[in-house]
């Protein structure tokens, strides 16, 4: 009883050290877990469902030279950051949403034959799905039909602020070529 | 052992008389037990915590892309857990150990007073905050007057069975031997 009563006692300490503890270590599993924008490529995705982090692994199996890290999120982890919306490398974006972003995209050299968002002519995003056909890339990642809902077609753009499309490296560009490669 | 002198209430001569069987609370093998123990648990709560520590570390080292959120609440567990293993095992081992070990010495190294009288344990427990728990025991010394004197409470079961007269010697208000009629 005594034990148990000193027990007692002491939980505010332990509840205290359990909360100190998870501060920390969070803290921490962010240092390991992120890296300067030099060293990673970001891809943010609007879609109604996404496997981030499978899709961040599947594309690290190719990581360009000096990128430590490739990170995939959808668009609402940037909601109360603008710097991270702004600063990311890569989007993919349904075409209805396009428009209210697009200045945050910068033009693209798309490869031959491929199909293009294009705004007066100046392309931007290169077609990741295509809804008619129902057939795109990464879809086993990346859900681009709503449950229930009429599916558009997806496009993928390279970001204004990006530091791999050119200002340091092509890094963003060969994440794209991989993720347009992917199932 | 420190100085005797005789309790101004009456006057008994040291224990060396036929007959009496002596009680000793404190030894100083006690203290070296306690002193090893002691620094034996020191060393297996500072081993303890390293552990948990290297764990967390190996855990964290481990984290990759598809398992960083997995192994980040698997750090999160394996601290939380340890450190309130380590805090319990301070608590109640270490830091009570530690006690002991300065309460006997106290005793060892105080000064002795000798009374005669009869003692009876008054029921009342008592924890000096920062220091050990107690018995409080109620002397009625042969001149009559009555007083309060303090007993560890881990030399309780030292105490013998018999109620009648006996000879204490004190360190302050703490009872540190006995002296019993066979």
């Amino acid at each position: 009883m005594n034990v148990l009563r000193r027990i007692l006692r002491q939980l505010p300490l332990y509840l205290a050290w359990i909360v100190l503890s998870a501060i920390f270590w969070s803290w921490i599993f962010t240092l390991v877990t992120d890296t300067r924008p030099e060293n990673k490529v970001t891809l943010l995705v609007s879609a109604p469902a996404l496997e981030d982090r499978p899709l961040a692994a599947a594309l690290e199996e190719e990581k360009p030279e000096g990128i430590r890290m490739i990170k995939v999120h959808p668009f609402s982890y940037a909601v109360f950051d603008e710097g991270s919306f702004l600063n990311a490398d890569l989007y993919v974006v349904p075409e209805s949403k396009a428009a209210e972003f697009l200045d945050a995209f910068v033009p693209v050299d798309p490869p031959p034959g491929a199909a293009v968002y294009a705004v007066e002519g100046v392309p931007y995003g290169i077609r990741i799905y295509t809804a008619a056909a129902g057939e795109g890339a990464a879809m086993d990642y990346i859900q681009y039909v709503p449950a229930g809902g009429i599916g558009e077609d997806y496009y993928l753009f390279l970001g204004a602020n990006s530091l791999h499309a050119g200002k340091k490296d092509f890094a963003a560009l060969m994440v794209a070529e991989k993720l347009l490669r992917l199932e | 052992m420190g100085n005797i002198r005789r309790c101004p209430c009456q006057g008994m001569n040291p224990c060396y008389n036929r007959g009496m069987r002596r009680i000793e609370l404190y030894t100083a093998e006690e203290l070296a037990l306690l002193r090893r123990k002691n620094q034996r648990n020191t060393l297996l709560l500072a081993g303890f915590c390293l552990a948990v520590l290297l764990g967390c570390v190996l855990l964290a080292a481990t984290a990759g892309t598809l398992n960083a959120p997995q192994r980040e609440g698997e750090t999160i567990l394996l601290s939380s857990a340890g450190g309130i293993a380590a805090i319990a095992f301070y608590t109640f081992a270490v830091s009570e150990g530690r006690r002991a070990e300065e309460h006997t010495r106290h005793m060892l190294e105080g000064e002795r007073t000798r009374c005669r009288g009869q003692i009876s344990l008054t029921g009342e427990r008592v924890a000096v905050p920062g220091s050990i728990r107690l018995y409080r025991l109620l002397l009625e010394e042969e001149g009559g007057k009555k007083r309060r004197v303090n007993l560890y409470e881990k030399k309780r079961k030292a105490l013998p069975e018999e109620t009648g007269p006996m000879t204490m010697e004190l360190v302050g208000s703490y009872l540190a031997a006995l002296e019993v009629e066979e």
